[in-house]
């Protein structure tokens, strides 16, 4: 029993090491640690939206139509007299869970049939290949709007359709690099032994290529959340009354004189958020890839 | 120019009235900086050299010695540097170490007077520049001629090094060539610029044995024809042993011990010398030779302590050796020095304190007559597929017609050079791929066509040691769940309990603390590692264990440490081996018998001692001449049976006997048809007509 104990305290030991390694190699760099402080801000924001939000999300105050930035309503109001700040903070609650769910779809989608390529190759490899070359070829945004023509805006169809487009660059990655790992011995020594392709490509091969692929997520958010704002934008994303940034700053373009901060409140956050996002991910590369790990 | 840099050398050797020293290294000190530290490579390595001699500089990786000669060169990477010391060319007064590493004096010493050869050919030639183009430009940068001089000089070279056809392939790429070839062709470029000393870096090390001795044979004929010095670099002490006049051993950074060739093989003074000599195995070595491992490893630069580096490994160590400071070269002999505190008298009596003490027997065999497996006619093709509809182009024919059976508790030895099947053999048999004829039975049984589970229950039998102790190894999963992985997929335990403590059985029996369980295999060094895989193989309590070159990417004082826990643990575990390898020392080591595949074919199969006494195939004569011993005396009555090319792509083997076009013997009815496999009594068996 000593044995097992002492075993059980190592572990933990070990797991701690490699905890506290894998952070000091993330925060190397102190804008990474930016990044997450921004992230963590709007991912506050957006979660206690109702709590925090000085009024009602739709709640419209005649008295103060298009007013600048004032006590009673520090970021403004829009033309139907709802306050903005409210507005932002229901707005980083759709893009978030956008991006989030969009990327998360993607990731598992395009991870299994980048590992069934990869793992079975032949006809498997060229359909799955060739269908997701054709849906590359095609510019993103006509996927997008094509794919709410029949599916419809609400968030959650946008975070499908969204997802859509991206499930070829992990069907590629993941092949990628799922192919080199397929030929190592470890996996000829699963194979020798009788195990399984499914107990292979998850207990091998899946988490040695797992690296690029939580790299590639990280910068498919950001990406993502500024799809969503695009398309919002463009009138054909979320609809009014849901909140969302990109309807926000289109609905703003309008007053952009004589009220600026109501167009440029939300276009700052979609950047500030991107941004976040990407330093992050910057941070997650670091503390992932051994060989950048080498050199910080 | 080069004329007169001769006749200048003349007229010091008269003037000394003794030869100069060609290349004299004093006392180097390297060291490479990591951040704020930094760590010392090299601790005063001494080197000399004179005109047209070949020595030998050996030692395990991480010894300094590739550092000694790129610190020579002064082409130390990134945050190298040397810190002090001499190096110093015809004994000038210019100190080479002092100059800049990029001012025109050491532009003209790199490639001009001293040429390297690199061990990888292919990342020594620039892939996308026709080799002789690579030739050329070696010669318009350090010889003053024009552009037809120096093509038929580089032509000249081709022929030199004797590549046929060398004016059709002055225009070929480097991927055009073989790899024994390629480094032909590296030879050439550094001889072009008629360098006074060469240095080959592991440069055979890559090659197969035959390709290995033929080059090495090249390379002194050349030192002979053309007075150029050689320095061969390698951890085979085989290659000094046959090709070195003298021998320089290193260890962690320092020459620990340095003389003549005859003397360090037949009088080794320095224990690390000598407990070398006594872990690796030779081709000439008696039945019950045992081999002696050198326990731990060499201690890493960063932590190397102030006392002599090798007392934690060394057998003679006293309390004196930890006191005092690393020892220096010391005169033992008429040329011969080595770094040890202890004295003659003190090494003798510990040696003959050693011979008492007795050594460990070689594990008993329990060879049983009881036939585990037995290949028969097993033939595997692979189609080349090419185009669009993926048409058939040509068949692969990688294993053709071979036949053996496997013992209980034997070891069969399978030896080839790359490229006869082997591995496609031994992948084959583990049921990767489907033979594409012939029957594979265990206890019984064909295997060669069983699928899903009835395959399951088979695949228990066999396990396999990888060669390469690094991409054997998930980098993800601890040691332990590596371990226990064979015993998951059959799902042989009943709880986890269970599991656990066979994991800490699995560890103990190859030696190996349980509690590095929860290591993660980077951890673990190269011999560690192997361990682990075996002892993955050893889970599934496996009858047969395939070893594909499981100790070829280890350092010689790791290698018997290896073979011995294989020894060992066949003879309690009553396991059959099937040893793939390319060393035929360490094959005919551990091996009951050798099997010698050529191009897919089985040319001769033979008891160990029997095969090495009298082999009976040309291929195999050849093969075993090509291996050199790591003894002088024994090498002096040796020689290199030459062969004729290059083994052949698999794709166009010859007609008649694959051998056939090499063959020194070979005779019309040779070239015509194929010989079978003929029993010759005393077990052993050859595909030749001329037996």
């Amino acid at each position: 029993m000593d044995l097992a104990q002492e075993r059980k305290a190592l572990r933990k030991q070990l797991r701690k090491e490699k905890t506290k390694r894998f952070f000091k190699a993330m925060f190397s760099r102190r804008l990474v640690i930016l990044g997450l402080v921004g992230f963590l801000f709007f991912l506050f924001i957006a979660i206690f939206a109702g709590v925090l939000s000085p009024y009602d999300r739709d709640a419209l105050d005649y008295s103060a139509l298009l007013e600048g930035p004032s006590a009673a309503h520090w970021l403004g109001t829009d033309a139907l007299g709802r306050d903005t700040l409210t507005r932002i903070m229901y707005g980083a609650r759709v893009s978030i869970i956008v991006g989030v769910v969009a990327v998360a779809i993607a990731c598992v989608v395009g991870v299994f049939l980048g590992l069934c390529t990869a793992y079975f190759g032949g006809w498997v490899d060229t359909v799955i290949m060739r269908l997701s070359e054709a849906l590359m070829a095609v510019p993103r945004i006509m996927v997008s709007m094509a794919l709410i023509a029949i599916l419809g805006n609400s968030m959650m169809d946008l975070a499908v359709i969204l997802s859509f487009s991206t499930i070829p660059m992990y069907i590629r990655m993941t092949r990628a690099m799922a192919l080199g790992i397929k030929n190592t011995d470890y996996v000829k020594a699963a194979q020798i032994q009788g195990g399984s392709s499914l107990y292979i490509m998850f207990r091998h091969v899946l988490p040695n290529s797992i690296s690029p692929i939580i790299i590639l997520m990280m910068q498919n958010v950001g990406m993502t959340i500024l799809m969503e704002s695009g398309l919002s934008f463009l009138g054909i994303g979320i609809t009014i009354p849901i909140p969302s940034w990109g309807t926000m700053v289109e609905a703003g373009r309008m007053y952009l004189l004589a009220c600026p901060v109501l167009a440029i409140s939300p276009g700052a956050c979609v950047a500030l958020l991107v941004i976040s996002l990407n330093l992050l991910g910057d941070g997650i590369r670091d503390a992932l890839d051994p060989r950048l790990r080498g050199e910080v | 120019m080069d004329e007169q840099r001769l006749s200048q050398d003349e007229l010091l050797r008269e003037d000394r009235g003794g030869t100069p020293k060609l290349l004299d290294i004093e006392n180097i000190r390297t060291c490479f900086t990591a951040g704020k530290k930094i760590t010392t490579i090299l601790d005063g390595v001494s080197l000399e050299l004179t005109r047209g001699e070949i020595i030998g500089l050996v030692g395990e990786s991480g010894s300094g010695k590739s550092v000694t000669m790129l610190s020579t060169l002064r082409l130390l990477p990134g945050t190298g540097y040397i810190d002090s010391g001499r190096i110093e060319l015809d004994e000038n007064g210019v100190n080479l170490a002092e100059l800049p590493a990029k001012s025109p004096a050491i532009r003209e010493v790199r490639g001009g007077r001293i040429g390297m050869i690199f061990q990888e050919p292919m990342t020594s030639l620039n892939p996308v520049m026709p080799v002789g183009e690579q030739i050329r430009e070696a010669i318009i940068t350090h010889l003053d001629m024009n552009k037809e001089e120096s093509k038929a000089r580089a032509i000249e070279m081709m022929k030199l090094v004797n590549i046929p056809d060398a004016e059709v392939r002055y225009n070929e790429y480097p991927m055009q060539f073989s790899g024994g070839m390629r480094q032909r062709i590296v030879i050439a470029m550094v001889l072009a610029a008629k360098p006074d000393i060469i240095i080959a870096d592991e440069a055979t090390t890559a090659l197969d044995v035959t390709t290995q001795a033929q080059l090495l044979e090249m390379i002194r004929d050349l030192s002979v024809k053309t007075n150029v010095s050689v320095i061969i670099v390698t951890h085979n002490l085989g290659i000094v042993a046959r090709y070195a006049q003298r021998i320089y051993v290193m260890y962690a950074g320092n020459v620990v011990e340095r003389g003549s060739a005859d003397d360090i093989f037949a009088r080794p003074e320095h224990p690390y010398t000598r407990a070398l000599l006594r872990a690796i195995p030779r081709l000439n070595d008696p039945k019950d030779r045992v081999l002696i491992p050198i326990d731990g490893l060499p201690p890493m630069p960063q932590n190397r302590p102030a006392y002599c580096p090798f007392y934690d490994r060394c057998q003679y160590r006293c309390d004196r050796c930890r006191e005092l400071p690393r020892p220096d070269l010391a005169e033992v002999g008429p040329g011969h020095f080595a770094a040890c505190h202890l004295s003659e008298a003190e090494k003798d009596a510990r040696q003959a304190e050693l011979r008492r003490a007795g050594l460990k027997a070689r594990p008993e065999k329990n060879l049983r007559s009881e036939v585990c497996l037995e290949v028969s006619h097993v033939s595997k093709r692979f189609d080349i597929r090419k185009g669009l509809l993926q048409k058939k182009i040509a068949t692969l024919s990688a294993v053709d017609d071979v036949s053996f059976s496997l013992h209980k508790g034997e070891t069969l030895g399978i030896v080839g050079e790359s490229g006869c099947g082997k591995t496609t053999l031994a992948r084959t048999i583990l049921r990767m791929y489907a033979p594409s004829e012939g029957e594979i039975k265990l206890y019984g049984t064909d295997i060669a066509h069983l699928k899903g589970k009835a395959l399951g229950e088979y695949r228990r039998k066999m396990a396999m040691v990888f060669q390469d102790p690094f991409s054997s190894l998930d980098p993800r999963m601890t040691a332990g769940d590596i371990v226990a992985e064979p015993m998951v997929i059959h799902k042989t335990f009943a709880s986890r309990a269970e599991l656990s403590e066979r994991v800490d059985q699995l560890f103990e029996m190859v030696g190996l603390d349980p509690l590095l369980r929860e290591r993660l295999p980077h951890e673990f060094s190269g011999g560690q590692r192997q361990r682990i895989g075996i002892a993955r193989a050893l889970a599934s309590e496996p009858d047969i264990i395939l070893c594909d070159e499981p100790i070829s990417a280890l350092d010689v004082s790791i290698q018997a440490q290896v073979i011995n826990l294989l020894e060992d643990l066949q003879s309690t575990m009553g396991l059959a081996y099937l040893f793939i390898a390319h060393d035929l020392a360490v094959v005919k080591h551990i091996s009951d018998r050798i099997l010698v595949m050529y191009l897919g074919k089985v040319m001769e199969v033979a008891p160990s001692d029997e095969i090495y006494e009298k082999p009976l195939h040309p291929y195999t004569e050849t093969l075993l001449s090509a291996v050199p011993i790591a003894d002088p005396a024994v090498e002096r009555a040796r020689a290199f049976i030459g062969l004729k090319g290059e083994v052949p792509s698999v794709l166009d083997r010859p007609k008649g006997c694959p051998f056939s076009n090499r063959c020194l013997h070979a005779t019309e009815r040779c070239f015509a048809e194929a010989p079978e496999l003929k029993d010759c009594g005393n077990g052993h068996t050859v595909a030749c007509f001329l037996r």
